[in-house]
């Protein structure tokens, strides 16, 4: 691929996972615990790991959680999921990397999941100086196996079509 | 779905509900249980909780207000004007060790409890 189908890669993919983070805060959760989401634009950072490696996953997350930022306009939600979503890739790309003979792709979401959430209580508790919101943990590990599942499975397509598209640009 | 998902899977659930069990059973210990309102990490008012107090305590802050009931021997956020209302959908608690936050408005009632008297309290 050259640099400027690279780009307008990157820039496509940012979009969809912007588009999937509003997305989501529109979305309610039966299950009112500080920084519990769907996870969704998990499945493009995922994906771009998979597919495209650390670094450019990375790019994408970091410009995602700067245009959510802007878009919904909230600087102390900004501050968790921006440690949040940092952990997580993290993770996930260790675990994808070193453990992927173990670990399927859900696996590796409900890991990066799992990150999100401790990373964001942590934060939490730090900013509020109170250590027992950590008591909220305990559920959203819980309700993380659901959402991580769902994510890790629909990367799977996620990315079959993702290479689809590649190979195709390749060799035309 | 691989064999170590699966562990993974239980292994979280395994955890989760020990954490839960460990929360619950440090709560059954206390005889008296008090009601902590923080805001950014500094008290706010702590009240004792029984079934006979019944009271409403609105908390401002810098960036809006938070109104907190207690009734019951339970406690409540009633009303706040916060984005994302995570703070009124979570309920009521009553236990010590519960907790609702208010993330935008740094705002943290929990129920604390102790096994003894203390001398000057707020009511």
């Amino acid at each position: 691929m050259n640099k400027t189908r690279n780009f307008t890669f990157l820039a496509l993919l940012t979009a969809f996972a912007v588009l999937l983070s509003v997305f989501e805060n529109i979305i309610p959760l039966p299950i009112a615990a500080p920084g519990a989401k769907l996870g969704l634009p998990n499945m493009i950072i995922l994906s771009s790991l998979v597919v495209f490696g650390f670094k450019k996953s990375l790019a994408i997350n970091i410009v995602r959680t700067f245009l959510v930022l802007i878009i919904i306009g909230n600087p102390i939600s900004f501050i968790y999921s921006f440690f949040g979503a940092i952990s997580s890739l993290l993770i996930m790309y260790i675990v994808h990397k070193y453990l992927s003979n173990y670990f399927s792709l859900i696996g590796v979401s409900i890991f990066g999941a799992i990150a999100h959430n401790t990373a964001q209580v942590a934060t939490a508790s730090l900013i509020l100086e109170n250590p027992n919101i950590f008591s909220y943990l305990p559920v959203m590990y819980i309700i993380s196996l659901f959402t991580g599942f769902f994510v890790g499975f629909a990367s799977n397509f996620i990315i079959e079509q993702l290479n689809k598209v590649i190979y195709k640009i390749d060799w035309s | 779905m691989t064999k170590y998902d699966k562990i993974l899977i239980v292994f979280v659930v395994f955890i989760s509900l020990f954490a839960m069990y460990i929360v619950k059973e440090r709560a059954s210990n206390y005889n008296k249980k008090y009601v902590e309102i923080t805001v950014d990490g500094e008290e706010h008012s702590k009240y004792v909780l029984d079934n006979n107090i019944d009271k409403e305590i609105e908390v401002i802050t810098d960036k809006g207000y938070n109104i907190i009931q207690i009734q019951n021997g339970q406690v409540l956020v009633e009303e706040s004007d916060c984005n994302n209302q995570l703070c009124v959908r979570k309920g009521v608690i009553e236990e010590p060790g519960e907790i609702i936050v208010c993330l935008p408005h740094k705002v943290v009632v929990q129920i604390t409890g102790s096994s003894e008297d203390l001398d000057s309290i707020s009511y």
